[in-house]
């Protein structure tokens, strides 16, 4: 039986089970944790796997991983490839699959402000936001005629879905410039989607930050 | 008029080119050089680099002010060892401009694994190896000035060249983090993001998308080398100023945002 609700692929490195419950409801969640398929070919072959099971897709949602959030000065290269390219084949099949529904379809790319606005401390995970947000950019003009939207949801300080920031001083102050309070809520992450899958058909290659007002 | 060495804007500053083989690179260098710097010519192909050196340095080829230095900065041992190099035949670089870059045009459906690894060892690795490698010495100076030339590409993307954009996307992000980190070290760090380039990598661009980009520029004509000189040059001259962690935008108006 068909859900009412409309279907999302979640794909993830190890988003929080809070997360997965608040987007469990308004959405018809299929799961696909990345860390049991580490090698793009493996990924590939388990998202044929599902093909059936993600036949009433309406929206992708890929989780970008974090790094550490312990200090580190130099970029983990190694990590940083591993995560892209794991990230783009599951892009590359989603939009395939995409493109062939015949209805509007939506890619999300959930991800840390910090690719945006960079972080002294965590160079890794800026880096690797840096990268899908370009990536976001560029998808997002080639799939659009086929009603493909592609948009990324820059999360700031979001610890109960996995997303710490490291708050040195630099990013302390930013937060203390807005009133919102520092932390982003799964609720809010939710709600989000739910406007983009309902919504945001006029909306592609952007950027919807999620961060209680840290970068206006 | 004709300035006097000294009296040029960058006479006695050292600067670093990496990608200097390349077009942009190369006029890039050419125009420091006519500012007064000390260049520092780098290419992975020493040949191409000679070739570079005999076309548009050739009028200046005794000056003293020119040195070619091809090198590898694939790994970070590589960039270190450049460096060292580089230091033993001159001294530390004052400036960084990094101009090391390669796009394909390819529709993102088409691309295998191991694709990315490639767009991101020309286009990221190589600039963070020499980049690792030279801050610890501006940090004990407390002065120093990168300059990364970027791409609209990876501020707003563009169709078939999905990879370039990621890592340009990555380019700028970290350009950012380092510019915060090191704003404190008296470091400055700001991108440069020029439309497609004549005679660069627009060359290489399918042409309906070209075309579609020449259509959009509000200033009906194409970017070109010369173009890009005032903001690097501004960029360049500002050791001391209060710029940092900027993507200058170099586009013909077709980015105002």
């Amino acid at each position: 039986m068909v859900s009412s609700q409309p279907q999302l692929l979640l794909v993830h490195a190890g988003l929080t089970p809070e997360a997965q419950g608040q987007l469990a409801q308004s959405f018809a969640l299929v799961e696909l944790d990345l860390r049991q398929w580490p090698e793009p070919a493996q990924l590939a072959a388990q998202l044929d796997l599902m093909g059936e099971q993600l036949s009433h897709v309406q929206i992708v949602v890929i989780a970008v991983p974090m790094a550490s959030i312990a200090a580190e000065q130099q970029l983990d290269t190694l990590w940083f490839e591993a995560c892209f390219e794991q990230i783009f084949a599951t892009c590359k099949f989603a939009a395939q699959r995409l493109m062939n529904l015949e209805h509007p379809t939506q890619l999300v790319l959930l991800q840390s402000v910090m690719g945006e606005v960079g972080h002294p401390a965590a160079v890794s995970t800026s880096v690797l936001a840096g990268a899908t947000l370009g990536l976001v950019k560029s998808l997002a003009k080639e799939v659009a005629r086929y009603q493909v939207t592609v948009n990324a949801v820059a999360l700031g300080n979001a610890p109960s879905l996995g997303y710490q920031l490291y708050l040195d001083d630099d990013y302390a102050r930013l937060f203390k410039m807005t009133g919102l309070g520092s932390e982003v809520t799964a609720q809010q992450v939710n709600a989000a989607l739910v406007f983009l899958q309902q919504g945001g058909m006029a909306m592609t290659g952007q950027l919807l930050r999620l961060d209680s007002g840290m970068v206006i | 008029m004709v300035l006097k060495d000294h009296n040029l804007p960058l006479t006695g500053q050292r600067v670093l080119v990496t990608g200097a083989s390349g077009y942009l690179g190369s006029h890039m260098a050419r125009a420091l050089y006519d500012a007064g710097a000390r260049v520092i010519l780098h290419g992975r192909n020493a040949e191409k680099l000679d070739q570079v050196r005999a076309e548009l340095f050739g009028d200046v080829a005794g000056s003293g002010r020119l040195i070619c230095l091809p090198g590898d900065l694939n790994s970070r041992e590589s960039a270190q060892a450049y460096l060292h190099n580089l230091i033993t035949a001159t001294a530390v670089p004052d400036i960084l401009v990094n101009c090391m870059g390669h796009a394909e045009d390819k529709p993102f459906v088409f691309h295998q694994p191991g694709d990315s690894r490639a767009s991101f060892a020309a286009n990221l690795h190589p600039f963070v190896h020499i980049s690792e490698a030279l801050l610890p010495h501006w940090q004990a100076r407390a002065n120093g000035n990168l300059i990364n030339m970027a791409s609209i590409t990876g501020l707003v993307g563009q169709p078939m060249r999905s990879l370039y954009g990621a890592a340009k996307g990555a380019v700028i992000a970290y350009c950012k983090t380092l510019a915060r980190r090191h704003a404190v070290d008296n470091i400055r760090v700001n991108c440069i993001a020029p439309q497609v380039v004549t005679g660069g990598l627009a060359d290489k661009m399918n042409p309906k998308i070209k075309a579609l980009l020449q259509a959009t520029t509000p200033i009906q004509r194409d970017c070109v080398a010369a173009d890009l000189v005032a903001p690097l040059l501004m960029l360049a001259t500002q050791s001391q100023g209060f710029m940092t962690g900027e993507v200058v935008n170099v586009t013909g108006g077709l980015i105002t945002w």
